[in-house]
């Protein structure tokens, strides 16, 4: 039995479908992450799943049973806001122990509890401070603080660390990594950033406009992406995209032309494409390489732009007649602008496309 | 704080716009201290010197014009005017707080209807309700005493309170509310423990308007009640000014003592007042 479960769940607010029809679920232990673009309703996801709105349509379980019309405070669930939400005005003790001051806890009880959690969270010796006086990474701390308090089943996070600088964001990320381990917590996780996404999630959910476009390891769907949203959405720099069209197709491989003159067609294994099937061909930028020895088919292009970034190199390379194609090169790459290039594709890491988006064949 | 305030005229030094300035500045302060300087010199004068000699300082200050203004009925409309102003001030932001706490985080139908009600009360001149007030003081049975001003003052007093306190609280992150619902709080918990100790300052400046508006009201106090014992210090003073006939130095001791509760009751909450206003600088 799952942990949670959400089942068709819908959400609508007026004439607004903020969630359409979604099912997953969450087990014991598990970090799954919510991930998508802005506005596609994860936080609305989140709140359903905590109990600030109410589900329009469908099922939400907690080990088994339905949770819909359980008071938030009574679903053993702790949130971290994404502006932190604390309370001004009080201390950072303070803060922490609302809940369980609100359950009438013994005062003796509330107090290790405090100083037990501040320890997991190294807040000591700031225990007697107000939010004002913390740094934004201890804020969110103490915002973590306060869920851990209170043991609960399920950790649900808000895009926690939207609001740190990148330095900051990367240590707390660690932080959450080890607390998950630490805690052996389950966590429902929301966040637009993919690289967050793939550090942290044992199973990441991908939404779009209110709908699962994928749900998936952080590998299975950097790997296997189902179309053509969830391949751009994962990966930085993004999947670069090369429209083509099938000239041939034969059981389970087709021969695609792209439109962008490459050296020769390329052979792919894919499911059904027709003759004259329009498609977009995707590959990622690590896949490339720069030179087209032992490639099975290659682009000419030039050099556009190098950026070196110490253990790796992001070349842009203008082709003719397309948009800039990106590559990885590892390490200082011996590379300079305006070099004439040939970038070598290996038929073996290419996505295929259907005119609706959806991956034709499976990598790997 | 203030200090850091980049202002234009300091920046620059002191120059003719600087002391410009300050000239408007004292000019202002002037023109609004003199009368009030006026009234208390004149009432420690006696009568004739008040009218001999209207500018001077008075050639021996007479201490027992405040003894006689006091004995001679003030302190009744004092106590009448203290215990109606604080009454109406202390259910004004209580219902206010509440009301505006209500349309603010609380989620139920009509929200925008009851606020247009609410507020729609700004918009009533007192005037044009003194009859059916009246009527229903009547048929209450309580024209005449102090719940006869307490009521219609709250009831008029509350449209700007709210309206002032609601603004307040619509800036405070909804997410508090929020975390206080994960939490375990009920909204009483969340109203008392949150919302109250955040919105102080609103508080106090919505506690200030509302002490001055009952304090100084006249045509509710003129209307509503009739003994003396329940009038009010504006009604009062119209009385005292006829028993005391010519002795205006004494009217003029009595002014004074009119204003000192309302003077002392802002001193006290403008420092609240004032941390309102700042507050979000800060930030
Ligand atoms: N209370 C509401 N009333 C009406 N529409 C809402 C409400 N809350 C959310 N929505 C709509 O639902 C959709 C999803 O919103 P949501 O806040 O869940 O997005 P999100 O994925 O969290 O975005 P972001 O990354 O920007 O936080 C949006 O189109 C939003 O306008
Ligand atoms: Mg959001």
């Amino acid at each position: 039995m799952s942990k949670l479960e959400m089942v068709s769940v819908s959400k609508t607010f007026g004439p607004v479908k903020a969630i359409e029809d979604i099912s997953f679920s969450v087990e014991e232990r598990e970090f799954v992450v919510l991930v998508g673009p802005s506005g596609c309703g994860k936080s609305t996801l989140l709140r359903l799943i905590a109990g600030l709105e109410d589900i329009s349509a469908g099922d939400l379980l907690i080990n088994g049973t339905r949770f819909n019309a359980v008071p938030p405070a009574q679903r053993g669930l702790a949130m971290v806001f994404q502006s932190y939400a604390l309370y001004p005005h009080m201390t950072v003790a303070e803060n922490m122990s609302v809940g369980l001051r609100i359950a009438r806890v013994d005062k003796a009880v509330i107090a290790s509890k405090v100083s037990e959690v501040a320890a997991i969270l190294q807040l000591e010796t700031l225990l007697d401070r107000l939010p004002r006086q913390l740094s934004g990474g201890q804020r969110q701390r103490v915002a973590i603080g306060r869920a851990i308090i209170r043991d609960p089943e399920i950790f649900l996070f808000d895009e926690p660390l939207s609001n740190l600088d990148a330095a900051l964001r990367l240590q707390m990320r660690l932080e959450i990594a080890k607390l998950h381990k630490k805690l052996d917590a389950t966590i429902i996780y929301v966040t637009h950033d993919q690289v967050e996404a793939m550090t942290l999630a044992d199973k990441i959910v991908v939404l779009n406009e209110g709908r699962i476009e994928q749900i998936g390891t952080p590998l299975g769907l950097y790997t296997a992406p189902r179309n053509i949203f969830v391949a751009s959405f994962l990966g930085s720099p993004k999947m670069n995209l090369l429209p083509g069209r099938v000239t041939g197709s034969d059981s389970g491989t087709a021969r695609i032309d792209l439109d962008i003159g490459a050296s020769t067609p390329i052979d792919v294994k894919a499911e059904r494409l027709s003759d004259g099937d329009r498609v977009t061909v995707g590959i990622r930028p690590e896949s490339i390489a720069v030179g087209a020895e032992g490639s099975d088919a290659f682009l000419p292009g030039v050099v556009s732009v190098v950026e070196q970034l110490g253990g790796q190199t992001i070349v842009y390379v203008d082709i003719e007649g397309g948009s800039p194609i990106t590559v990885i090169m590892e390490g200082l790459a011996d590379i300079t602008t305006g070099t004439a290039v040939k970038l070598g594709l290996p038929g073996s890491a290419l996505h295929v496309f259907d005119d609706g988006g959806e991956a034709v064949n499976r990598i790997g | 704080m203030a200090r850091d305030v980049p202002s234009a005229v300091s920046r620059g030094g002191h120059g003719p716009a600087y002391f410009a300035l300050l000239f408007i500045f004292w000019l202002l302060t002037g023109v609004s201290i003199y009368p009030l300087m006026w009234l208390v010199i004149s009432s420690f004068k006696t009568s004739a010197e008040m009218f001999g000699n209207a500018w001077a300082f008075p050639e021996s200050w007479q201490w027992g014009n405040y003894l006689k203004a006091w004995n001679a009925g003030i302190s009744r409309y004092i106590v009448s005017s203290v215990i109606v102003t604080v009454a109406s001030v202390i259910l004004v932001v209580v219902l206010s707080a509440a009301a505006s706490f209500a349309l603010v985080v609380l989620k139920f139908r009509g929200k925008a209807i009851i606020y247009t009600a609410i507020i729609g009360g700004l918009v009533l001149p007192p005037e044009v309700s003194l009859f059916p007030l009246f009527k229903t003081l009547n048929f209450l049975g309580i024209y005449n005493t102090y719940f006869a001003l307490i009521l219609p003052y709250v009831a008029f007093g509350i449209p700007f309170s709210t309206f002032l306190i609601r603004a307040y609280m619509v800036k405070i992150p909804g997410e508090l509310a929020e975390a206080a619902v994960m939490d375990g709080a009920g909204p009483f918990w969340t109203f008392w423990h949150v919302y109250i100790p955040l919105c102080r300052p609103i508080l106090a400046s919505a506690a200030l308007i509302q002490a001055m508006r009952s304090w100084n009201e006249f045509i509710f106090a003129l209307t509503f009640v009739e003994s003396e014992s329940v009038k009010t210090i504006t009604i009062g003073m119209m009385s005292f000014a006829n028993a005391l006939r010519s002795d205006w130095a004494v009217l003029m001791a009595g002014l004074v003592i009119s204003v000192i509760p309302i003077m002392v009751t802002f001193l006290v909450l403008q420092r609240q007042f004032i941390g309102g206003l700042t507050q979000g600088a800060v930030k």
